[in-house]
């Protein structure tokens, strides 16, 4: 390293080729995406606020549900198997959607063609930006659930099913961090992805069993939820956290698609970059 | 870097005249038969040009004429269609990500911020992903935000700039990763005669060593003329003439003007 670059200056010849590392580049973009909630201070808390409130009228339509008919329906309390549910589709589907919405927002900012100028390769660009969000939604969804214990949550875990549920959570969020890059590659070849991504998240909340049972759908529509992916990753929860099983085969599947989505995503990616540089579409939005 | 070094005039038979600290140096950029179409556009049509190590090269030429492309191909953003394009001995299309590893790019969009942060958060941030360590990169922030003239501003959010501050602070994000060929799209279009000339004077400054050099599309003659080693004047989408110093101001005019 020269003396002109420690000190700042560019006086003297360019030091060696630079390299971002994968984790400095993930923290510079949590600490911007930080520094521009912050600076939004009132959506912040409001933000916050609105989750307790959904807590509060799960909490409610728990106790109109009664225990006679959760027992049968749900398998226990509702109030605990709506909460498990929807506490993992906040955290997913921020997983799912915001490396769309960030691509699109820098797309809109025109960022995005300095993002992708910079020393790495560009699908970095588009995981990091979705740092935060998936931090800020995982810590809101431990608050959330610390809270729903006092509301009367309780899990039956076994040191087993424990494993199995945070495994499952991790692939889980594996799965849809190649399902948000799909999402991101989607906006970069036709800019607008916003209604792509509302009608996955209408479509989870329809047919993924967080507020009811998948029983309750025709059967059509249940062969239909059964093969989406946050079907399976909210029975081996709910399974792992509140039954007390070892669902341990459904972890084996995910991982799995993990090891196929995950490429195929990514493969998917670059080819939607290649393209967005043949038509020169990176600075447009 | 390359052992690749300046030949021209004779490989591309475009001028007679070399500026002769030119000859024999490096090669920071080299383009060969370039073309780029976009649809019904020929933006790029056979470009050829090669910008020396320690010298500044003006593109100049219309709306239209196909700059902005080339310095856009050249930073990896658009590909081309068929031609040679290297940057420091790599070429862009096979090699981008050790391409990006040496250019400063600055694309005359005094929106590319985060409106949100502040000058120096943002130049803070561009830093971290150009992988400087902590030390470097707040001396290396304090060091830009002077050089362009914005260090009473840097906590200022970028959203209460004016246009000009933004263009400063998009040269200084441009240099933040102390790179080795500089690409300049506009780069003192919006700026006010004495902050045209802080940044012109930065530009000098960091080509008298000799280790880099820089590309500048610009509109502004008289800018090329007080930075340029050699000018070329670029006409639908075909570098149609080169002019090295002394400039004959006349010439160029004449061949921006493109009379036949």
């Amino acid at each position: 390293m020269t003396t002109a670059i420690v000190s700042g200056s560019l006086l003297d010849a360019p030091g060696p080729a630079r390299t971002a590392r994968w984790w400095s580049v993930a923290a510079a973009f949590i600490r911007r995406d930080a520094a521009t909630a912050f600076s939004y201070r009132m959506p912040f808390v409001i933000g916050l606020v609105q989750s307790f409130f959904s807590l509060g009228f799960l909490y409610f339509l728990g106790r109109l549900i009664g225990p006679r008919i959760s027992t049968v329906a749900t398998r226990g309390s509702y109030f605990e198997f709506a909460v498990v549910g929807s506490v993992l589709l906040v955290v997913l589907s921020s997983t799912l959607v915001s490396m769309a919405q960030r691509l699109r927002s820098d797309q809109s900012t025109g960022t995005l063609e300095v993002l992708f100028t910079m020393p790495y390769r560009p699908s970095l660009t588009v995981l990091a930006s979705s740092a935060y969000q998936v931090l800020y939604a995982t810590a809101t969804a431990v608050v959330t659930l610390a809270i729903a214990v006092g509301l009367g949550l309780r899990f039956h875990i076994s040191p087993l099913g424990g494993l199995v549920a945070v495994g499952c959570f991790v692939f889980a969020t594996g799965l849809f961090v190649a399902l948000g890059v799909a999402f991101a590659a989607y906006v970069l070849v036709f800019k607008r992805g916003e209604t792509l991504t509302s009608l996955a998240m209408t479509g989870v909340s329809l047919i993924g069993g967080v507020y009811y049972p998948l029983s309750l759908l025709p059967h059509a529509l249940r062969v239909f939820a059964e093969v989406v992916p946050f079907t399976w990753v909210v029975g081996v929860l709910r399974q792992s956290l509140l039954y007390g099983q070892v669902p341990a085969f459904r972890l084996l599947e995910l991982a799995a698609s993990d090891a196929v989505a995950v490429p195929v995503a990514l493969a998917l990616f670059a080819a939607a970059l290649r393209h967005a540089q043949r038509r020169g579409t990176l600075g447009q939005y | 870097m390359s052992t690749r070094h300046a030949v021209f005039p004779l490989e591309l038979g475009l001028a007679d005249e070399v500026p002769s600290h030119a000859l024999g140096r490096p090669l920071g950029i080299e383009v060969a038969g370039l073309r780029k179409r976009f649809g019904r556009i020929q933006a790029l049509d056979g470009v050829h040009l090669q910008v020396p190590m320690g010298s500044v090269t003006a593109l100049v030429g219309r709306n239209g004429a196909g700059k902005s492309t080339l310095i856009r191909v050249l930073a990896t953003s658009v590909l081309p269609d068929t031609g040679r394009v290297e940057v420091c001995g790599h070429e862009v299309a096979a090699d981008p990500m050790t391409v990006r590893r040496q250019i400063g790019l600055t694309l005359g969009e005094d929106r590319s911020f985060f409106w949100r942060l502040s000058g120096r958060q943002n130049l803070e941030f561009f830093a971290r992903l150009e992988g400087l360590g902590r030390r470097t990169l707040e001396a290396r922030v304090d060091y830009l935000l002077s050089a362009v003239e914005l260090s009473d501003v840097a906590g200022r959010r970028v959203d209460r700039y004016s246009t000009g501050m933004r263009s400063r602070l998009g040269v200084a994000r441009a240099l933040v990763g102390d790179p080795r060929v500089l690409l300049f799209d506009e780069p003192t279009r919006s700026l006010d005669p004495p902050s045209a000339t802080a940044v012109r004077q930065l530009l000098r400054t960091l080509m008298s060593g000799g280790a880099r050099c820089a590309l500048l599309a610009t509109h502004d003659l008289s800018e090329a003329l007080s930075l340029a080693d050699q000018i070329l004047v670029l006409r639908g989408g075909r570098v149609v003439a080169r002019h090295v110093p002394p400039f004959e101001v006349g010439e160029i005019e004449y061949d921006l003007q493109g009379v036949q």
